[in-house]
């Protein structure tokens, strides 16, 4: 549908999606979550599936610059909001600098839960670029990574925001 | 398709490719875009006895490996990398790894059980491939220069006698861009261990970058057009069993709704996956009781009561002798969450 690496989502209305400029159109019931819509309609892989209860934080997107869960976010909700999913960050050649960082870090095994704890982690460092370990590791709370990542993400974060003072 | 089915193919002279594209049946290949080859794809033999369905040498000296089994997230792909690069001598930058499509990858089954790694190493797998694929090139520079295999060395894709760096030859020049056309060889002896210098070294993830910004397809990703959703409704205890279902319970509701029971199975379908949550919940079904769940105060017990099949998942010794020889033997019982 639409290059996901340049997705920078524009909700002008429950039914008009915009990103970067161009316009798109999705016939949606305005209950359904975001998250079938991200990842239906606009076939982005960035947001996941994880459990479809705000309990894992797979399906974080930012809403207005601030994390949500998108599986329990209806579309009604999401209109005339901005949303940004981590493929609106950065991509594989021009990867934003806290996707670097979690490169670098080598902070996944799998990545599905990365949405959480990349977008969670972004806002948290950027308002707290003085962020202690203990810090971060508490802003991560309550996001699930059944890898066990958790200590090579916090890292990440921490580079990361060493990067912003 | 099943074994016997692709065994009947290859018996009548189609290569699975080719029947494939016979009968304009889809393909589903999940790759994650790291180092997969184009579209033009030139048609493969994906014989797992086959060298060529495990691995290609370009005229450049870039190898290209094949694997049968799918990353859902496990990362197994920097591993074969690694196992390509030891194997055959080349640098890690030189290889490629083309995985889980089935028209380009040897058919290895199921992937599950933590088996990818391990079975990329056993004998059916890609290392004695390579290994086979290494003899073979070794040959090929013995015949050339005129000397035993065992005067021979190679270091970064180039074979040279030992002794005299004048007569060398790359992997590129020996077989570049021709196919091995050899059956895998399981007496080809793979390298030592102890002679590996990129495997057990720490090297970077291949298959970050695309997860890291969203561009890698899960299976839970894969989109086909005019793929339709469905929805599992569970029973509210195990083993119970279908007494009634109502399909007018969803009559009406959007996205087409089919409903499907077979025997104590039901689900729903529907053109999205939203729909198909939705009609799952307001499907109205009838089940029986079903099991009664143990008193989990005493499930431990009750757990240990039950018939069970022992079986060892390691066995590296006699354990009753070696605690004979303990000098301190401390007793415990862990309960794992079940």
């Amino acid at each position: 549908l639409i290059e996901a690496a340049q997705i920078r989502v524009l909700f002008m209305a429950s039914l008009i999606l915009t990103g970067n400029g161009n316009q798109f159109t999705a016939d949606v019931d305005p209950q359904s979550p975001l998250l079938y819509i991200l990842i239906h309609n606009l076939q982005l892989n960035g947001p996941k599936f994880g459990c479809g209860l705000a309990q894992c934080g797979a399906c974080t997107v930012l809403l207005d610059g601030k994390p949500i869960r998108s599986c329990v976010t209806p579309m009604s909700s999401a209109a005339n909001h901005e949303v940004i999913t981590i493929e609106g960050l950065g991509t594989v050649d021009s990867p934003h600098p806290l996707q670097t960082a979690f490169i670098e870090e080598q902070a996944a095994q799998c990545a599905y839960c990365l949405s959480g704890p990349m977008l969670y982690g972004k806002v948290y460092v950027e308002q707290n670029p003085n962020a202690t370990e203990q810090d971060v590791t508490q802003a991560l709370n309550g996001l699930l990574c059944r890898c066990y990542s958790h200590v090579r993400m916090v890292r990440a974060l921490l580079r990361d925001a060493r990067g912003l003072q | 398709m099943t074994k016997r089915a692709l065994r009947a193919l290859r018996e009548c002279g189609f290569t699975r490719r080719y029947f494939l594209k016979g009968v304009g049946a889809l393909v589903v290949g999940f790759h994650s875009g790291v180092g997969t080859a184009g579209a033009s794809v030139p048609r493969r033999n994906v014989a797992v006895d086959q060298v060529d369905s495990w691995v290609a040498i370009a005229a450049d000296g870039s190898v290209t490996v094949y694997s049968g089994k799918c990353d859902f997230g496990q990362g197994f792909a920097t591993v074969q990398y690694q196992l390509a690069a030891d194997e055959l001598s080349v640098p890690l930058d030189q290889v490629q790894l083309i995985y889980c499509d089935t028209a380009l990858t040897p058919d290895q089954g199921t992937t599950d059980g933590s088996q990818s790694d391990p079975t990329e190493f056993d004998p059916s797998g890609l290392r004695q491939a390579l290994a086979t694929a290494r003899q073979a090139l070794f040959q090929m520079a013995s015949q050339l220069f005129q000397v035993l295999p065992d005067q021979l060395a190679v270091q970064t894709g180039v074979i040279s006698v030992m002794g005299d760096a004048s007569r060398q030859v790359s992997y590129g020049q020996l077989i570049g861009g021709s196919l091995f056309q050899l059956a895998v060889d399981a007496s080809a002896t793979p390298k030592d261990p102890s002679q590996y210098t990129v495997l057990g070294t720490s090297v970077p993830r291949v298959d970050l970058p695309v997860k890291m910004t969203g561009q890698f397809e899960y299976v839970q990703s894969v989109r086909l057009p005019g793929m339709l959703h469905g929805k599992v409704v569970r029973p509210p205890a195990a083993g119970a069993k279908v007494i009634n279902v109502d399909a007018n319970s969803v009559q009406g509701m959007p996205g087409n709704i089919q409903v499907v029971v077979k025997n104590d199975f039901v689900g729903v379908v529907a053109d999205s996956e939203w729909e198909a949550l939705q009609a799952a919940k307001a499907l109205a079904v009838t089940w029986s009781d079903g099991l009664a769940v143990h008193d989990q105060q005493d499930l431990y017990n009750y757990m240990r009561q039950q018939p069970s099949r022992d079986a060892y998942t390691v066995s590296s010794g006699d354990v009753d002798a070696m605690l004979q020889q303990r000098s301190q033997l401390i007793r415990a019982t862990y309960l794992y969450p079940y």
